[in-house]
């Protein structure tokens, strides 16, 4: 777990990376398994338009 | 974790019916290989995990627990061969009995069924490292860096770290290449908005001009900006009141045109230069087709020029001279890592020509559709084979950008002439150009409502694929970031973890190799997928364990590494250690230092450990690490192990003499005191003659130990006066007065000048007579031991060389401090 706080807390500072994506990762990373490309993907480029809402 | 008190194997592995009795202690267990030691810790270990890691592990191939766990006259019944393990569990202050049999080995019964004991028996499950042979004990010294890392990593339950490393680093590839398949995308339909524009290249400026010249044309207002709320029609539908064309005579006329312009111009300079580059670079990687092997082999054998250690191939074992072996393989690494340069290469000359082939296959396509709006529609199957045949040149150069092994058909794609399409298949874009030729004029007007709502089309496609290739590039660049930080951290946290067990390590190892490395120094240096090892060669620098370290001092880097990563891992929890013949080539100097490391550092832990070197089990003893062992004489395959128990001296002795065996007796004491008075002679710093052949009987030995003993005693007194610590100072000539008085009894110091007390001649006393020699002698060798209950060690001389500054016990509650007030 330190690792993962670590890695947010630099993402944070990162301007380049969204503070959402950065959200998105800790939760997704925080549920403890190795995450799915599928998953990744909606944690950094966010979620499909049609389920935005 | 758990203690172990008892263990009853049945029909497992080599083993019939045994019994031990533990107690929770440490414990040894001795005999020759093939007595079935290791079949002991594998029991141990399948009733605690289910499993037993030398039938499943790594290459084990077919071999498995339910098929091969059960004594092979057994092997047709698995519900005939079980474990049972009664344990106490420390931190719950509760007993538990374990039964687990191979029929199945998943499911272990547990008494009593308490929530907390049985996630404490769950605990144990993932946990299997508490039993480790020599085999993976040096896996952690000799390995090559990416497979310490894995093994280390999985054993400080780290491994989640590496694959979502893996799945960051597999996520980040996956978008550069998106990102560049994106930016192909946006060139093409640049092309296109060009092509319908006339412009040579598309900024705000060009198209606003072109699409303002159009709308004056038609009497519309100007467009001041171009965005994606702008329309570049906007007003064109209404002011003509008309329904579109399909085929719109001047846009297709002049995508007809630059089509015919691009073919006639045959092939770039810089499409024929990658294609050529690409198409020597396939060529030469399938003439050497074992090049290619090479790369897809370079990780394997850059592994095995790591593990390459003896003059045998480390895979096959094929007698290799170890230098020549080694060179062989740099060679191939050297060579691997040339054709991955050529890879490199490879890639860069095949984005040009995906991005040329996406620009061509678009306008042939277009071409495609204005031939079947036509009327009549123009013949084309001739152009849709050609377009068919490109896009099997873009999926065969894509393929191979993903898998460097799909050499045959890029090669095919790359050297075959598809460019200039030949006259029959040129012919329908010919035949296109003329039948739109012949449709009726339009006017000007016509021209450029019809321009304005192309480009329109062509403008939104263009700005969604920018837009495309925009967020594509933002995400790959956004994933490495992510990776990048991810790996930052990793390494650092990794490197904090690091350096606590290496401090660990470096603690242990000094502890068993005070005297020739107190010095010692290590270095783990975590990056991501390796973890190197670099460790001090008596103040030479830092080097890898195996570069000149001696095989026994590997395996007490591996001892050491294992016990410190439990430590980091499992802290207080740490209760029992399984260590199967792991120090077999420890030297015997190095040998007590273990047993007072394991007894002073781990005192919590039950360590059961196994040895076919008797000497190493009596060390054990002797240091007070083990009390209880179980010694295997030999073994068969229809009874098992034949179990000699090592049983304690004095009541052996006391045995014999009950039994009128006088002999024996003396023969059993004798025996027991020379080694013990080696062990003596070595703790006190004895002086004794030496002798060329090594052989010291016991009249050599013991004289000159209970002679050290009381100088010793002397020489804390006299420190202890100088330091005015009268209390001390009593207190150890108490000790030297009992010690005269033991060593009296014993008669050892009259063997020189008094025949008839000999200890040759001990056969020859009355059992009651002998009694009392054995009881001195007992009463003597208790009297060097520490007093603490737990401890019970040979007090020692510190250091072992040098000024003798102390004598002093393992666990530190006897400490005589021999040096006087100066």
């Amino acid at each position: 777990m330190q690792v993962i706080d670590e890695f947010v807390a630099e993402m944070r500072e990162d301007t380049s990376i969204d503070a959402d994506a950065v959200d998105r990762l800790e939760e997704l990373l925080g549920r403890g398994a190795v995450p799915k490309p599928e998953d990744l993907a909606n944690a950094i480029v966010g979620p499909p338009p049609d389920t935005e809402s | 974790m758990i203690h172990i008190k008892t263990v009853h194997i049945e029909e497992f592995r080599g083993v019939r019916s045994l019994d031990l009795d533990l107690e929770g202690k440490n414990y040894g267990i001795c005999g020759p290989n093939g007595t079935g030691k290791s079949g002991v810790v594998d029991a141990i270990e399948f009733c605690l995990t289910g499993d037993v890691s030398r039938l499943s592990g790594q290459g084990t191939g077919s071999v498995s627990v339910k098929a091969h766990a059960p004594h092979v006259d057994q092997k047709d019944h698995p519900e005939k061969a079980s474990v049972t393990i009664t344990a106490d569990i420390p931190s719950l202050r509760k007993s538990v009995k374990l039964h687990r049999s191979v029929k199945s080995p998943r499911q272990v019964d547990v008494t009593p069924a308490d929530v907390d004991v049985l996630a404490a028996v769950e605990e144990l499950q993932t946990h299997p490292e508490f039993a480790l042979s020599r085999r993976e004990i040096i896996r952690y010294i000799i390995t090559p860096p990416g497979r310490r890392s894995e093994d280390v990593q999985t054993l400080l339950r780290l491994e989640h770290l590496e694959k979502v490393r893996k799945a960051l680093g597999a996520f980040a590839n996956k978008r550069r290449g998106e990102a560049d398949l994106a930016s192909v995308a946006g060139l093409a339909a640049e092309t296109e908005l060009k092509t319908v524009l006339g412009i040579s290249e598309v900024s705000d400026d060009l198209v606003l001009a072109k699409v303002n010249e159009k709308r004056t044309l038609l009497g519309l207002a100007v467009l001041k900006e171009l965005g994606e709320t702008v329309s570049l029609k906007v007003d064109v539908a209404a002011a003509q009141g008309e329904e579109a064309s399909p085929l719109r005579k001047t846009v297709a006329l002049a995508d007809l045109a630059s089509l015919e312009s691009a073919i006639d111009a045959g092939e770039s300079p810089e499409l024929a230069s990658s294609r050529q580059a690409a198409a020597s670079i396939l060529a030469k990687l399938k003439d050497d087709e074992e090049s290619l092997a090479l790369v897809l082999r370079y990780g394997f054998i850059k592994t095995g020029l790591d593990l390459t250690t003896e003059d045998a191939c480390p895979l096959c074992d094929k007698e290799w001279a170890e230098e020549e072996l080694r060179e062989h393989l740099r060679a191939k690494v050297r060579s691997a890592e040339d054709t991955a340069t050529v890879l490199d290469e490879l890639t860069a000359s095949t984005k040009p020509i995906l991005e040329q082939l996406a620009g061509r296959i678009s306008s042939l396509e277009r071409a495609v559709e204005y031939c079947a709006e036509l009327e009549p529609p123009i013949e084309h199957v001739e152009l849709s084979a050609y377009v068919a045949e490109l896009r099997r040149v873009e999926t065969a150069l894509s393929e191979l950008l993903k898998d460097k092994t799909g050499i045959g058909p890029a090669l095919e794609s790359v050297t075959t002439s598809w460019w200039p399409p030949s006259a029959k298949r040129v012919h329908p874009i010919e035949a296109c150009r003329r039948a739109v030729q012949g449709l009726p004029d339009t006017s000007a007007q016509d021209q450029a409502r019809d321009t304005l709502i192309v480009a329109q089309e062509r403008y939104e496609k263009y700005l969604r694929a920018e837009k495309t290739a925009a967020r594509e590039e933002k995400v790959s660049v956004t994933a490495k970031s992510v990776l990048d930080h991810y790996n930052d951290c990793c390494s650092r946290v990794l490197e904090g973890i690091y350096d606590s067990v290496a401090e660990n390590f470096r603690k242990y190892y000094c502890v068993i190799n005070r005297e020739d490395e107190e010095a010692f120094v290590c270095k783990l240096d975590p990056a991501p997928a390796k973890l190197s090892l670099d460790v001090d060669f008596y103040g030479r620098g830092l080097f890898p364990p195996g570069a000149y370290h001696s095989e026994g001092h590997q395996d007490g880097m591996g001892l050491c590494l294992y016990l410190a990563l439990m430590k980091h891992t499992l802290g207080e929890k740490f209760a029992l250690a399984v260590l199967d013949d792991v120090l077999m080539s420890v030297d015997a100097g190095h040998r007590r230092e273990v047993c007072r490391l394991l007894k002073s550092e781990f005192p919590d832990t039950q360590f059961i450990l196994t040895t076919h070197d008797r000497v190493w089990l009596r060390y054990m003893k002797t240091e007070g690490l083990i009390v209880r062992s179980k010694t295997f004489a030999g073994w068969t395959v229809a009874a098992g192990p034949r179990v000699w128990d090592d049983r304690d001296i004095w009541t052996e002795i006391l045995e014999e003499l009950v039994n009128n065996e006088v002999a024996k007796a003396a023969w059993l004491l004798r025996h027991y005191l020379e080694y013990t008075a080696t062990i003596l002679a070595d703790n006190l710093r004895a002086r004794i003659e030496f002798r060329g052949d090594g052989r010291y009987d016991l009249g050599d030995l013991f004289p000159h130990v209970v002679k050290e003993w009381r100088k010793l005693l002397e020489t804390g007194e006299k420190s202890a006066r100088s330091w005015e610590r009268k209390d001390v100072e009593e207190s150890l000539a108490s000790k030297r007065t009992e010690a005269r008085e033991l060593i009296v009894k014993t008669k050892a110091e009259e063997w020189a000048i008094n025949p008839s007390v000999h200890f040759n001649d001990w056969a020859n006393l009355q059992p009651h007579e002998f009694r009392e020699v054995a009881d001195a002698f007992r009463d003597l060798l208790e009297s060097l031991r520490c007093e603490e209950a737990n401890c019970r060690s040979y007090l020692y001389v510190s250091p072992r060389k040098g000024t003798a500054e102390e004598l002093r016990c393992n666990c530190g509650a006897t400490i005589v401090n021999l040096r006087a007030w100066a």
